[in-house]
């Protein structure tokens, strides 16, 4: 029996981390973000009512499958307190990058660059890093976000940085399938733990 | 046979591997629900329940039956004695296993 894998276990089970699916009504609600800032939104029925709620009803549909799927845990309150700090962290990031970038390259960039995307790709990267560890997926979809930021794509004036979150969206959205993926994989390397299943009687 | 005083004693009640493994699972958490447990065990309903009964019992958890949304839930927390003697026999089995791998000329 390996201890430090049955601690993981619990300790391992982050709200907002693993439980990857998360990442489809937060891709939502950064995909109804980049809509409302378009010059030209949709129709406010969509991007004010009906956007709003398919968000939370997909919100409320993930936390009941992980719920009955998976179980509820709560973590101890020093792991509360580093997820916290991570999304705390991870946002300080994201504003100080974007505001360095367009200290650097102007008010809108004057560049056909995304400064929103890159900032966030990098604030994304600082809040796994330590809510939970960076994975290889996190790095490759989040770099790959970053250097699209950076590429002289971003030619569309005042539309610019909404439209930088629909990538973010999407990334958001993968991202969070491959964590769920992991969940998934690491909740089935317990079955192969056996404990047997006797009754308890010694 | 005597034992000494420095031997490495077993909690009987811990180290039976289900139970151990339900209380180093909740050891790294606050509380953890039944089907959390269910899902890092492996064990099925009935012989969870058997283990977390005699837990309960022993003193080593707490256990919460609440109504969510009208259906039955189940929290399971660790007790503070739960916690220093699930800790306390994890330290035993390593002294046990670092004396088993030492070579035999180093053991007392």
């Amino acid at each position: 029996m390996d201890r430090r894998q049955l601690e993981s276990a619990g300790a391992g089970y982050p709200h907002a981390y693993l439980q990857g699916f998360y990442g489809i009504p937060f891709g939502m609600a950064m995909a109804l973000v980049g809509l409302t800032n378009l010059t030209d939104p949709p129709v406010l029925v969509w991007i004010g009512i009906i956007g709003p709620l398919l968000t939370v009803a997909a919100f409320f549909g993930v936390a009941r499958y992980y719920r009955h799927r998976f179980g509820k845990v709560v973590h101890m309150r020093s792991r509360q307190t580093r997820y916290l700090a991570a999304a705390l962290v991870g946002f300080a990031v994201y504003v100080g990058a974007d505001q360095l970038g367009r200290a650097v390259l102007g008010r809108p960039p004057l560049e056909p660059v995304s400064t929103t995307a890159a900032a966030w790709a990098v604030g994304m990267l600082v809040f796994y890093a330590i809510a939970a560890g960076l994975r290889a997926h996190h790095v490759v979809i989040w770099v790959t976000v970053f250097v699209a930021a950076l590429l002289p794509l971003w030619t569309m004036g005042a539309d610019k940085d909404a439209v930088a979150y629909f990538p973010i969206a999407a990334a958001t959205v993968v991202a969070g399938l491959f964590d769920h993926r992991r969940l998934v994989l690491t909740f089935r390397s317990y079955r192969d733990l056996d404990f047997g299943n006797n009754h308890g009687d010694a | 046979m005597e034992m000494r005083d420095d031997e490495p004693a077993l909690d009987r009640l811990i180290h039976e591997p289900a139970r151990l493994a339900i209380l180093t699972v909740l050891s790294s958490v606050e509380s953890a629900d039944f089907v959390f447990l269910q899902r890092t065990t492996g064990l099925t309903k009935g012989n969870l329940s058997s283990h977390l009964s005699k837990l309960e019992d022993g003193g080593l958890v707490a256990i919460e039956k609440t109504f969510v949304r009208r259906k039955p839930n189940t929290s399971v927390a660790l007790t503070a004695e739960g916690r220093e003697r699930t800790a306390r026999h994890w330290d035993q089995l390593d002294l046990m296993r670092a004396r088993a791998q030492a070579p035999a000329d180093d053991r007392p």
